[in-house]
């Protein structure tokens, strides 16, 4: 057994949300690979994703789903390049490319699902 | 010096560093994938342009692959986790041989439907393969 002696820390927080995070995506990826692939049995046209995307619950489920595979991906990719790469000024720059790369996408994302309505 | 030599790749190792492989590829996908769908903002000879572009066997084959990239970070994934907040961690073997099988059923069960099925990969070589490479 691990002690919890450090469970305070910023470190141990990102720690766990990433475990809670994978534990999620691995729920949300099933039901969005089952749904798409196995019970719209055609190929994914327009009119499938768009009459999807116009439920509100859909648009939640998948919003939130992008959100947080951004953040466990990217955050990640940030715990293993810390891993290699030591320089300050290094660390930084991909710090920052890291969250351009996760805003652009996010915003991106976003631009995709939220427009959605009903009647389309 | 020393320290390399002594290094030696364990079961855990090579899994821990497939991981981090499975895991860049999986970011790499995720920015594609975005990208792919936000053709949605095009309409739809945009977004049903794009699909046609992605609808042939490599395409397909890929999927399957990247079906098989995703159920390993998964399981490996929820492995870690059981490890790390000290469930069965005397049983750490057992519980490895179980992510490993779980993970080649799961990924060969995905990867059945994903090529039988209408629009799956074998009808997209039928395809080809009755209607010319046009």
């Amino acid at each position: 057994m691990r002690s919890r002696e450090n469970v305070t820390s910023g470190g141990a927080v990102l720690w766990l949300f990433q475990r809670v995070s994978g534990i999620y995506l691995a729920v949300v990826l099933f039901a969005h690979v089952w749904l798409l692939h196995f019970l719209l049995r055609e190929d994914l046209s327009f009119a499938a994703v768009s009459e999807r995307l116009a439920t509100p619950l859909w648009k939640t489920i998948d919003i939130s789903f992008l959100v947080v595979a951004l953040f466990h991906g990217l955050y990640g990719l940030w715990i293993v390049l810390e891993d290699y790469i030591h320089w300050g000024w290094a660390r930084i720059f991909l710090y920052s490319a890291i969250s351009l790369v996760a805003l652009v996408a996010l915003v991106l994302g976003i631009l995709t699902i939220l427009p959605f309505q009903g009647g389309f | 010096m020393r320290a390399l030599q002594r290094y030696r790749i364990h079961l855990g190792t090579a899994a821990w560093i497939l991981h981090r492989l499975s895991g860049l590829a999986l970011i790499l996908y995720l920015l594609v994938h975005i990208w792919v769908i936000h053709h949605l903002i095009g309409g739809r000879e945009s977004f049903d342009g794009i699909m046609e572009f992605f609808n042939n066997p490599l395409a397909k084959a890929l999927e399957i692959g990247l079906v098989g990239v995703i159920l390993y970070h998964l399981w490996n994934g929820l492995r870690v986790t059981l490890v790390d907040i000290g469930v069965m961690v005397e049983r750490q073997k057992q519980v490895f041989g179980v992510a490993v099988v779980l993970w080649l059923v799961s990924w060969g069960m995905v990867a059945y439907a994903m090529l039988t099925r209408t629009g799956g990969l074998l009808s997209a070589i039928a395809r080809i393969g009755g209607g010319g490479l046009s």
